[in-house]
């Protein structure tokens, strides 16, 4: 096997495959990219059994062949050399990579266990690669971060009214939101792997539009010559429909970005990692943010917001409460209460197509 | 970091006469100054040692360490093995591990989780020897000063006595105390808190994160 190509697409090739390899499975070839040659077209391959990233990249003075690459090392000599053509060359069991008067010998490794790419291709519904990017960025931060809670790892994709509908929560938060495009037929109910789903968020930034393609087994988005696959988590998602409160009697209309300067400024005094609670009150005369800190000391701020209903306090973990209020994007959003204790309902103003429900904590 | 491995005999001379006959060791001189002599056994207490500032006069097969105080190190070199010096750069700093950094801010946030009435006067409560996890005070106004390890073994009891001895002349700190907590206490440890007059307390991590306020959840 031998080709020719540019170094910036190889290394982006290189780079969006190796994402998916992993040097943790005891199947050593998971730490590898199979790279397979046809004519002028170069795929490159990396998978960690569950997530794969496949590119297809043009090559040029092509001999065919397929090989395994170690991907963290290829991916990291590719990027590091100048500017320009790199030629790769497989020999016995070397990998000669070069360019210029750079020169690389890399140890190839051994191709019989190599799994056998699972997704579809084609037959996907195409959505503004943007849409979905903004969604992924609202929503996958929502989803645990802990192994142990399962299904909660991951995205519900939903279809609701011809619409598609992301939903993912570590059940102190919880964040949904709609896109315009019928993707799934109305019930049809599907959990992806936030993992995956943050990989895919990086592929979509230069891309137009993504197609999706969800079956019974795995979800597979292609972006142009990328594609990513990803087996579907099993299990029940959480009833999140029942948790919505249908109208909280209080509500609070406030500048997002007056919030957010505001909670990163009354913060300082909190240097304790796992969260010093940040008290709201909600008052006729105005919003006070304040934060007590045993260490550190105290601040309070008072912030001008467009309220109706009861003066209600509340405390609020401040990272998932400033994640909720950044997520929604927009100048104004809104708060809505109903008791301390009860769950707060963030939304952009006038947008119902984001939802963040947040649990305030024991005051 | 200087690193002299050498048959030596060292002379102090300040608070008391103390001298280490002719034997080989190690002379460790950090880029601060510092000068420790090692033998080849115990985990991390030198011989002897000149914290810095010090004054290093080397003189054909002597060095004479010296500080403001009046200490004199004198360290005669009878048969130098090897010498070498390291550039080390910048230390990032002790990174404890996740689950007792975690205990240590969780137990900040609840001290009544160590003894009904404990409030926490500051976490790392800065001593000469490195800090005191967390320094609280008791229902009486005593002060408690609480070493926290994931495991408790005997290094950490031995830890807090250290800090309790060079804590003892401040007399702002009534009546001090020590306790000693950790998610499991060998029984080794345990004797050896109680010889010392430590409290042992184990904690059950799982229930200190139950404790934490945000656990108000959705479902």
């Amino acid at each position: 096997m031998k080709f020719r190509c540019e170094r910036d697409i190889l290394a982006d090739a290189f780079g969006a495959a190796s994402r998916a390899a992993t040097g943790r499975a005891t199947n050593p070839t998971l730490s590898c990219l199979r790279l397979v040659l046809a004519g002028d077209s170069l795929r490159v391959t990396g998978t960690d059994g569950d997530l794969t990233i496949e590119a297809v990249v043009p090559v040029a003075d092509g001999k065919d062949g397929v090989v395994l690459l170690p991907a963290k090392l290829a991916s990291e000599v590719v990027r590091s050399l100048p500017s320009g053509a790199v030629t790769i060359e497989v020999g016995d069991d070397k990998v000669q990579i070069s360019a210029s008067r750079v020169n690389f010998s890399v140890p190839t490794g051994a191709e019989g266990d190599f799994p056998k790419w699972s997704g579809s291709v084609g037959g996907g519904v195409s959505v503004p690669a943007a849409t979905l990017s903004d969604a992924l960025k609202q929503v996958v931060r929502a989803a645990s971060t802990d192994d142990a809670r399962g299904v909660l790892t991951g995205v519900l994709i939903t279809g609701v009214d011809k619409k598609l509908r992301l939903v993912a929560t570590d059940s102190y938060r919880l964040a949904i939101r709609d896109i315009d495009a019928a993707v799934l037929p109305d019930g049809a109910k599907f959990v992806v792997p936030a993992r995956a789903l943050g990989e895919l968020q990086r592929l979509l930034g230069n891309a137009e539009t993504v197609s999706i393609n969800i079956t019974e087994n795995d979800a597979t988005f292609e972006m142009g010559a990328t594609r990513l696959v990803t087996r579907l988590l099993s299990g029940t998602f959480a009833d999140y429909q029942r948790l919505i409160p249908p109208s909280p009697p209080n509500s609070l209309t406030i500048s997002r970005d007056s919030v957010l300067e505001s909670i990163r400024r009354v913060k300082l005094v909190a240097r304790d990692p796992i969260g010093t609670p940040l008290r709201i009150r909600i008052a006729p005369d105005g919003v006070v943010l304040r934060m007590v800190s045993q260490d550190s000391g105290e601040a309070h701020e008072q912030l001008d917001g467009e309220m109706s209903g009861n003066e209600i306090e509340m405390s609020f973990n401040n990272e998932l409460l400033a994640a909720g209020i950044e997520a929604c994007g927009a100048e104004l959003v809104t708060i809505q209460t109903s008791e301390p204790g009860k769950l707060a309902v963030i939304r952009p103003k006038d947008d119902p197509s984001y939802t963040y429900l947040l649990m305030p904590l024991r005051s | 970091m200087r690193l002299v491995v050498a048959r030596c005999s060292v002379q102090y001379e300040g608070r008391l006469d103390a001298q280490l006959p002719e034997a080989v060791r190690l002379v460790m001189v950090k880029a601060d100054g510092c000068v420790a002599i090692h033998s080849d056994g115990g985990a991390y207490k030198p011989l002897n040692w000149m914290n810095a500032p010090n004054t290093i006069r080397e003189e054909e097969t002597q060095w004479i360490v010296s500080n403001p105080k009046g200490e004199t190190l004198t360290i005669t070199f009878h048969e130098v093995i090897s010498d070498s010096a390291h550039e080390f750069g910048d230390d990032p700093g002790l990174q404890k591990d996740g689950v007792e950094a975690h205990l240590q801010e969780l137990l900040a946030a609840v001290p009544e989780a160590i003894a009904p009435g404990l409030t926490l006067v500051r976490r790392e409560w800065p001593t000469s020897i490195g800090p005191v996890d967390l320094m609280c005070r008791d229902e009486n106004g005593h002060y408690v000063a609480v070493e926290i390890k994931r495991r408790g073994e005997i290094d950490g009891v031995e830890q807090l006595a250290r800090y309790l001895e060079v804590l003892a002349p401040d007399t702002t700190l009534t009546n001090l105390r020590g306790v000693f907590v950790a998610q499991l206490i060998k029984p080794q440890a345990k004797t050896m808190a109680e010889a010392r007059g430590i409290v042992c307390v184990e904690v059950n991590y799982d229930d200190l994160r139950g404790r934490r306020p945000e656990e108000l959840r959705l479902f």
